[in-house]
């Protein structure tokens, strides 16, 4: 028997046998609750009549050495009224930011600073507040395992905290009451500082009467028999002759860790749809919901593009908007080590690139 | 520019191959012109093909696709698809024009220009020459732009005319088109071999029906016809080297021709028909020339020892002036309509030869003595023009045909071909063809002729002139500044202005 087979033998058989459990959570401050057929609400399509604002985020490396690293952070969004597409003046639909961050000595320990710079200056109202742009190399919310963070991914967090600004601003100036927000991503917190801005997010949102949510494509949640948790549900809901329907489910879990302020839910958002995801309403303002069906109709009526039926296509659009392409890296590379050269700091500057480039100058032979 | 009007915008290319985005509410269509306006002035771009275009990748097309037809697309359906589905018009700039000047295009419009459609007052600096020939209407895709197009008729009918086109496409609309609007003027004689019959309009409307016909066509045909000239040319009018490559002869036949010639001048072929003695020529050689006589242009001996043509169109008692009075038409700026339907082709392209000829050596003696730039040019139109101009046709040696398209040119004559098989001529006469006026052609082989020959680059017009309906042409000479689309007018439409005013002639009897 070929080895192909012997492997595909043993996971079919632990395919077959694979029972769909419950939801599992190790945080203690999450409260699992059983996985069953009642908690799957069908979503009735929304009339219309409300927006969905869309944000997304995306950032790429210009410059990295083991000491400092230079990115180029994009966020955008954009909203929707049913199918048509809104454009709003109030903002354009993204905006770039140069994150330059550092390593350096404090004490007896390595710190990384971030300084971010927008590319123009009207926005420098999505800035975070510098002091929460230092942060330990050792910090255990962005360290590699046991070892030390990677520099780089501290510039990646200033974009997190930028994409919560973007939130805060578009609650304040582009939407109104009713309207539903949507980031890309889980309303989880992760790292040091950035509950701080989903909160005045959040705060802003609730003052406007925005609706906050966020969805997630992937997920690492599982059920206590070791499947994920979505496919569990996706799985319950199929058994059950939910397959050509959109629905929600709820309750996953109760949630009472202050970085997650959320109940969360899975939804299919369209009856050919093969994904369930994860999607999370902002805790205070789901609680005074009867049902979801406002917020998940309303999510299904943009769910409904050919290329990717049951994913909301203005994430798509929001990805795409905020996506900094391969060819735009390149350009911004060459004017940064130009101007650096012109400041006389090329000699230093290449000293610092060659800790780490073996590995590409190999590539290039 | 207002934002209705636009049609779409410039969004790459190269010089000569550009793109345009369409805009989702736009049509454009294959032969457009479209304009893209610079700062002082505009650049005119024509659409030569069209494609889709998508932010989609191609695999999720085809799977969308599929859904779709398969039923699974309910309830499902494209967000922005203004956006991300869209038309690509491929275009390539034809003529600049700014400070009332025509320029060939040598700069890119720029980067994400708007285009908007052609409009009459961008082609006014297409100007009409002063002695024009009549083509049409400038034609934008299948809609007709109200700016007639014009060429200078001396220098295009002295260059040559090729019209290719296969059947149907509106050939002979053309052509009655052209003439008609030639018929009053001097300074162009023509001579117009028509194997079917079709110009002058012996039934529905033709070149007869022009207010000054009586005056200006001459209409030769042995129907008869109201106002019809029998055309039966004498035997004495008849010399062997009109026969050259019209009718092939061996050597030992050639020299006897000579031989012939020689001892009877103007009757020579009576000679040879009534077995005439020719000096140092075989019985046999006199027999079979007498035979080819016979067969090619249908002589025989009646019992009254008459010769005569079974076809009427030789004689040796009729017929001594037709070839002078056509040559006078021809050289007073009449034109002369030959009705050859009833010919063979050896017969028509004989007759075409005999008058050629002596045109051309009438001419070479005008220019010799100085006064060639007083006479009238002349332009002989012939059909099927493969049969005289094609690679096949000149192998076997050369003809007057190929005389005329080689040289014509010095002497102010010129040829005006039609053929539906562009490539059995060779590009040394294509390329002597300074103006061809293209009408639509589906052989791929034909079209690929013509393009390669065109005083213009028309590399990427394979499918307009694909697409070419009936009455749609592309007129691309040395003398336009670029290859214009025109919409030929029905020709009832287009007399009709010249015949409406005309009185109606009332005969009455009084008693």
């Amino acid at each position: 028997m070929i080895h192909y087979e012997k492997i595909a033998l043993k996971c079919s058989e632990r395919l077959k046998k694979w029972s769909l459990g419950d939801p599992h959570f190790g945080d203690p401050r999450y409260f699992p609750k059983k996985l069953t057929l009642g908690n799957f609400t069908e979503i009735i399509h929304s009339d219309g009549g409300s927006r969905v604002c869309f944000v997304d985020g995306g950032n790429t490396e210009i410059l990295n050495t083991p000491s400092f690293v230079v990115h180029l952070t994009r966020v955008g969004y954009c909203i929707y009224e049913d199918t048509v597409k809104i454009e709003d003046n109030s903002m354009p639909p993204s905006v770039d930011f140069f994150t330059v961050a550092f390593a350096e000595q404090k004490g007896r320990g390595i710190y990384y600073s971030v300084e971010v710079t927008p590319a123009s200056e009207r926005f420098q109202q999505l800035l975070p507040d510098a002091e929460d742009l230092q942060f330990d190399s050792f910090d255990r919310t962005l360290m590699d395992g046991l070892n030390r963070a990677p520099l780089t991914k501290v510039a990646n967090m200033s974009r997190a905290f930028i994409e919560w600004r973007l939130a805060e601003e578009l609650c304040r100036s582009a939407l109104k009451g009713g309207d539903l927000l949507v980031r890309d991503g889980s309303l989880q917190t992760s790292v040091t500082g950035e509950s701080k801005y989903a909160n005045r997010a959040y705060g802003e949102a609730l003052r406007r009467g925005v609706l906050f949510s966020g969805l997630a494509k992937t997920s690492n949640l599982f059920t206590d028999s070791g499947m994920p948790l979505f496919s569990a549900i996706s799985i319950l809901a199929n058994r059950n002759e939910l397959n050509e329907k959109r629905w929600y489910y709820h309750p996953i879990v109760d949630i009472k860790a202050p970085d997650h302020k959320a109940v969360m839910l899975a939804v299919k958002l369209h009856p050919r749809s093969k994904h369930v995801f994860r999607f999370e309403i902002l805790d205070s303002q789901a609680g005074e919901m009867s049902d979801f069906n406002q917020v998940t109709g309303l999510l299904a009526s943009n769910a409904s593009d050919l290329t990717f039926p049951g994913y909301p296509y203005g994430l798509i659009e929001a990805d795409r908007i905020a996506r900094v392409r391969d060819e735009e890296i390149e350009p911004s590379r060459i004017q940064l080590l130009s101007a650096l050269s012109g400041l006389g700091s090329w000699s230093e500057l290449e000293a610092f690139i060659h800790a780490t480039d073996a590995h590409s100058v190999i590539d290039e032979i | 520019m207002a934002k209705l009007e636009v049609v779409g915008s410039l969004v790459r290319g190269k010089h000569g191959h550009l793109m345009i985005r369409q805009k989702s509410d736009a049509v454009i269509e294959l032969g457009d012109l479209l304009v893209a306006d610079n700062p002082d002035g505009h650049t005119l771009l024509q659409v030569f093909d069209l494609g889709y275009g998508s932010l989609i990748s191609t695999k999720s097309l085809e799977m969308i696709s599929g859904m779709m037809v398969e039923g699974y697309s309910t309830d499902l359906g494209f967000m922005d698809p203004n956006l991300r589905n869209y038309v690509i018009a491929e275009v390539k700039a034809v003529a600049q024009f700014s400070n009332g000047k025509i320029r060939i295009p040598k700069t890119l419009p720029r980067f994400l220009n708007e285009v908007r459609p052609v409009t009459s007052k961008d082609l006014e600096y297409i100007e009409k020459p002063e002695n024009p020939v009549y083509l049409g209407k400038i034609r934008s895709g299948s809609k007709i732009i109200d700016v007639d197009v014009n060429l200078a008729a001396e220098k295009a009918l002295t260059h040559h005319i090729l019209v290719p086109a296969t059947t149907g496409r509106g050939k002979s609309n053309l052509v009655k088109t052209m003439v008609w609007s030639l018929t009053t003027n001097s300074k162009v004689g023509l001579l117009i071999l028509d194997p079917h019959d079709e110009y002058y309009g012996r039934h529905g409307s033709g070149l007869k029906d022009h207010p000054e016909a009586s005056n200006y066509i001459s209409y030769y045909s042995p129907k008869t016809t109201p106002g019809s000239i029998m055309p039966v040319f004498h035997l004495s009018t008849v010399r062997f080297g009109h026969f050259r490559g019209i009718v092939e002869f061996t050597e030992a036949q050639s020299d006897a021709l000579h031989v012939a010639s020689n001892s009877y001048n103007e009757r020579w072929i009576e000679a040879i028909m009534r077995d005439e003695d020719l000096p140092g020529v075989q019985l046999i050689t006199r027999q079979v020339l007498k035979r080819r006589l016979t067969t090619s242009l249908g002589l025989f001996i009646d019992d009254n020892d008459d010769i005569q043509c079974r076809t009427g169109t030789f004689s040796n008692t009729r017929g001594e002036t037709t070839l002078l009075d056509i040559l006078k038409k021809l050289e007073s700026g009449g034109k002369v309509i030959i009705d050859t339907s009833l010919y063979s082709d050896q017969v028509e392209l004989l007759v075409g030869s005999i008058i050629i000829n002596e045109a051309l050596n009438k001419y070479k003696f005008y220019k010799q003595e100085g006064t060639l730039e007083e006479k009238p040019v002349l332009n002989v139109l012939i059909e099927e023009a493969p049969r005289v101009l094609g690679a096949e046709a000149m192998a076997s040696g050369s003809n007057i045909y190929g005389d005329v398209a080689r040289e014509g040119r010095k002497f102010r004559i010129g040829l005006t071909a039609i053929t539906q098989l562009t490539s059995l001529i060779p590009r040394t006469v294509l390329a002597n063809m300074n103006t061809k006026i293209i009408l639509g052609n589906e052989l791929k082989q034909e079209r690929e002729a013509i393009i390669t020959s065109a005083s213009q680059d028309l590399s990427m017009d394979d499918q307009n002139i694909a697409s070419l309906d009936v009455g749609e042409a592309i007129v691309s000479s040395n003398f336009t500044r670029f290859a214009i689309p025109i919409q030929i007018p029905l020709f009832e439409d287009y007399i009709k202005p010249f015949t409406e005013a005309k009185p109606s002639k009332k005969i009455g009897l009084v008693g």
